[in-house]
C-alpha cells in the first residue's frame, strides 16, 4: 500500500490554513473545507521548495499574534530571537 | 486560576503549579531511598528557573537537556517549563557530530548537565550550565509569572529519519496536557510512576508528567545500565502502581521476572510490536493487572491509541482505539475510509499532533496534511499499516516501509512475523529483509526467540510457514536468538542483527528454483538442516554438504513434521535431490489418501 504523499513522480499542491499551517496534497483529490490551495498543481520537488522557502515561521498564527501581544515587538530582542529558531 | 483548571485549556507548567498549591507536603519524587516533597521541588526549581531567565529563556527557547537520572534531571525540566522555555533532551552518549547538530538546529543557546559530565560532552556554542556546580542562592524562589500558552513548545524529541539528519518532533504543551489527562489509564494522585525510559523517548513524557502534573509520586530508577532485578526490587521496595515498559524491556521483565510485576496495579507496553505469548503470560500471571498496549508516534505525543487487554490475545496484539480528543482514520490511498475489516493507511488528528519538524518546514507539510473530515485541521500520517476490526479496536500489521519487493512480489514483513509468533515457543519474532547476503539480491531473515532448540523448532516453522503463506514469503534463513538487541530506546535494533551464518550455495548444478509448494517446503528445510543459504530443485544433498547422519536426521523430520512415510534413507541416496523428495512426498500423501 502506497503514501499518496510520497509519490516522488506525482502532481501536488500546496494547502494552506488559517493557522498558516502548510500541506503538501495530491493534485488529484478534492482540497478538504479549512484550506486554501497557494501553489500548484506542479511536480512533487517544486511544492517542496515553495512550502521551504513561503512556511519560515512554523508557530501557528494565533500563537504568533499572541505572542506579539504579550511582548510588542518594540526592542529588537524579539526579532533577534525569532531570526534564530 | 480556580482549583479545578480546564485541563484542555491548561499548560503543564500551570498543573505542576495546582499540584504544588494543593499538596505541598506530599512526595513528588523519590530517588536512592530519599524524597522530595512538591513544594520542594518547587523551591529548587524555582531558583534555576530564575536562573534560566536571566540567561533569556522565555517561550518558544529551547534548552539542551543532557542528564542522568537523578533529582536534578526533573529540576531541570521544571525549571525549564518554569521559565517559559522547552527541553530538548540529549544522551550524553550521542555522536559529537549528532549532539551539536541537534543542540544547534534547534537553536538552543543553554545546555543544562552534571558537573561531571561537562568535560565529556563536544565543544557546544551554547552555554554550558551545571546543575550541580554550588547552587546560586538565588534571591527569589518565587514562582515565575509565565506567558506559556497551550500553544508554545514544552519539549522536542529527535527520531531517526530513515534518510539523513534527525528530525525534531516539536511538541506543544497541549500534547501532553492531553496525553497525561487521557482515559485510558487511571491517572491521579493516588499513583506511583517509574522513571525509567530515556528522556530522549518520548513515554518519558508520559511517565514525568503523568505523575507530577497530576499530584502522584515519580520514583526515579538509579542512573546507568539497567539491570532487570533492580528494576524488580524498585517495583516492590517502592510500592510502584503504574509502570511503562518499552517492548523489548518489557519481553524481558516478563521472561525473568513476571511475579515481580504483580503488584502494580497498571502496566502499560509499547514502543515497538508486542509479542502475544509475553502478553498472554501477564495476563494469565496477574489478572488483576491493568494491562495496556500504548501505540503511537512522537509526532501525536506518545499515544495515539491504546488498547487494555482482558482476555487472552491470539496471533497479534492489538493496537485498540483513539485515545481522548484523539481521531484516527483507516484510510486507501485516495484517503477515502476503508470498510471494516480492511488494510489501510493510518492517519491520526486531534490535540496531540506535534507542531511539526523543528525547522523542516517541507519535511513537515509531507507528514502533517490536511485532514478531509475536520475542516481547517491537520492529520499525521503515521505511515503504519492497520484495519479496524468488528469491535472497533485497531490492528497493526506493519510500517508502510516494513513492505519490500523481492522477486517483484510485495511483502508484508508484518505478515510473516504474524505466522511465526502462531508457534507456541516462539515468544518473539522479527523479519527482515537482507541484501547483504547475496550480492544483489533481498532475502527473507527471520529472527526468533523460542523456547525450544532448533531441531525440532525449524521444521515446525517451515511447516506453519508452508501452510500460511505463499512460497515467496518464505525466509531463506531462520535464525535462533537468546533476544533480539535493543536500541537506546528500548526498540529492536534492525541494523545489528546478524547476518546469518550460512555458507553460500556451492555445487556445479545450475540452480533451479522450486516451483510447488511442497518443494518450497523441503528447499527450506535442506537449507536450515545444511546451513546454506539457498538449495536448488536439483542439487545433490550430498554435494552441498550432506552426509548420511543428517540425512536420516532429515528424513526423520520430514516424516514427523508432514506425517508421511518416507523411503528408508537407502533410498533416498538414489535420487538426493528436492525434486525427488518432493515426489517421493506427493506420492505418500496420496496414497494416505486413497
Amino acid at each position: 500500500m502506497s503514501n499518496p504523499f510520497e509519490d516522488l513522480d506525482g502532481t501536488y499542491r500546496v494547502l494552506v490554513n488559517d493557522e498558516n499551517q502548510h500541506s503538501l496534497w495530491p493534485d488529484l483529490i478534492d482540497v478538504p473545507a479549512g484550506w486554501t490551495a497557494v501553489f500548484g498543481p506542479a511536480p512533487r520537488q517544486e511544492c517542496i521548495e515553495y512550502v521551504e522557502t513561503h512556511w519560515v515561521d512554523m508557530r501557528p498564527a494565533s500563537l504568533v499574534a499572541q505572542m506579539d501581544q504579550a511582548r510588542p515587538p518594540v526592542g529588537a530582542g524579539v526579532a533577534q530571537q525569532e531570526g534564530e529558531q | 486560576m480556580s482549583r479545578e483548571v480546564d485541563w484542555r485549556d491548561a499548560t503543564i507548567t500551570q498543573l505542576f503549579d495546582e499540584q504544588v498549591r494543593t499538596r505541598p507536603d506530599a512526595v513528588a519524587l523519590r530517588f536512592r531511598g530519599e524524597d522530595l516533597t512538591y513544594a520542594e521541588l518547587n523551591e529548587r526549581a524555582n531558583r534555576w528557573a530564575h536562573r534560566l531567565r536571566s540567561l533569556g529563556v522565555g517561550p518558544e527557547s529551547i534548552v539542551g537537556v543532557c542528564v542522568e537520572r537523578s533529582f536534578e534531571m526533573i529540576v531541570a525540566l521544571v525549571a525549564t517549563l518554569k521559565a517559559g522555555g522547552a527541553y530538548l533532551p540529549l544522551h550524553p552518549g550521542e555522536p559529537a557530530e549528532r549532539f551539536r547538530y541537534m543542540l544547534d538546529q534547534a537553536g538552543a543557546r543553554v545546555l543544562l548537565t552534571h558537573e561531571q559530565l561537562v568535560d565529556q560532552l563536544p565543544e557546544v556554542e551554547a552555554t554550558v550550565v551545571s546543575l550541580d556546580g554550588a547552587v546560586q542562592p538565588e534571591p527569589v524562589a518565587a514562582t515565575l509569572r509565565s506567558d506559556t500558552t497551550p500553544d508554545n513548545l514544552i519539549y522536542v524529541c529527535y527520531t531517526s529519519g530513515s534518510t539523513g539528519q534527525p528530525k525534531g518532533v516539536s511538541v506543544p504543551h497541549r500534547g501532553v496536557v492531553r496525553l497525561i489527562r487521557g482515559d485510558y489509564a487511571d491517572l491521579d494522585p493516588d499513583e506511583t510512576f517509574l522513571q525509567l525510559c530515556a528522556l530522549t523517548f518520548d513515554p518519558a513524557a508520559f511517565e514525568i508528567w503523568g505523575a507530577l502534573a497530576n499530584g502522584g509520586r515519580l520514583v526515579i530508577h538509579p542512573p546507568g545500565t539497567l539491570a532487570l532485578s533492580e528494576v524488580a526490587e524498585s517495583l516492590d521496595r517502592d510500592k510502584v502502581t503504574t509502570l511503562w515498559l518499552t517492548t523489548g524491556l518489557f519481553h524481558r521483565m516478563v521472561d525473568a521476572h513476571l511475579d515481580g510485576l504483580g503488584g502494580l496495579r497498571q502496566l502499560l507496553a509499547g514502543g515497538d510490536v508486542l509479542s502475544p505469548a509475553h502478553i498472554n503470560s501477564v495476563r494469565q500471571a496477574h489478572p488483576q493487572l491493568r494491562l495496556i498496549n500504548g501505540y503511537g508516534p512522537t509526532e501525536n505525543s506518545c499515544f495515539t491509541t491504546c488498547h487494555e487487554v482482558t482476555e487472552l490475545v491470539g496471533a497479534t496484539v492489538p493496537i485498540g482505539r483513539a485515545v481522548t480528543a484523539t481521531d484516527v482514520y483507516v484510510l486507501d490511498e485516495k484517503l477515502a475510509p476503508v470498510p471494516d475489516g480492511e488494510w489501510g493507511l493510518l492517519y491520526t488528528s486531534g490535540t496531540g499532533l506535534a507542531r511539526g519538524y523543528l525547522g523542516r518546514p517541507a519535511l513537515t507539510a509531507e507528514r502533517f496534511v490536511a485532514d478531509p473530515f475536520r475542516p481547517g485541521e491537520r492529520m499525521y500520517s503515521v505511515g503504519d499499516v492497520v484495519r479496524r476490526g468488528a469491535d472497533g479496536t485497531l490492528e497493526f500489521r506493519g510500517r508502510t516501509d516494513d513492505q519490500v519487493k523481492i522477486g517483484g512480489y510485495r511483502i508484508e514483513l508484518g505478515e510473516i512475523v504474524a505466522v511465526l509468533a502462531e508457534h507456541p515457543a516462539v515468544r518473539e519474532a522479527i523479519v527482515v529483509a537482507r541484501a547483504d547476503r547475496i550480492p544483489g539480491e533481498k532475502v527473507l531473515v527471520a529472527y526468533v526467540v523460542a523456547d525450544a532448540g532448533e531441531e525440532s523448532l525449524f521444521p515446525e516453522l517451515r511447516l506453519l510457514l508452508h501452510k500460511r503463506l505463499p512460497q515467496h514469503m518464505s525466509p531463506a534463513a531462520i535464525v535462533l536468538m537468546d533476544q533480539l538487541p535493543l536500541t537506546r530506546n528500548g526498540k529492536i535494533d534492525r541494523a545489528v542483527l546478524p547476518a546469518p551464518r550460512r555458507s553460500p550455495r556451492d555445487t556445479d548444478v545450475e540452480y533451479e528454483p522450486p516451483q510447488t509448494p511442497v518443494q518450497a517446503l523441503l528447499a527450506g528445510m535442506w537449507a536450515d538442516a545444511l546451513a546454506v543459504e539457498k538449495v536448488g530443485l536439483y542439487d545433490n544433498f550430498f554435494d552441498i554438504g550432506g552426509n548420511s547422519l543428517l540425512a536420516a536426521d532429515l528424513l526423520v523430520r520430514i516424516r514427523d513434521t508432514l506425517d508421511v512415510q518416507m523411503p528408508a534413507a537407502q533410498l533416498f541416496f538414489r535420487d538426493a535431490t528436492v525434486a525427488g523428495l518432493a515426489e517421493t512426498v506427493d506420492r505418500a500423501q496420496e496414497g494416505d489418501k486413497a
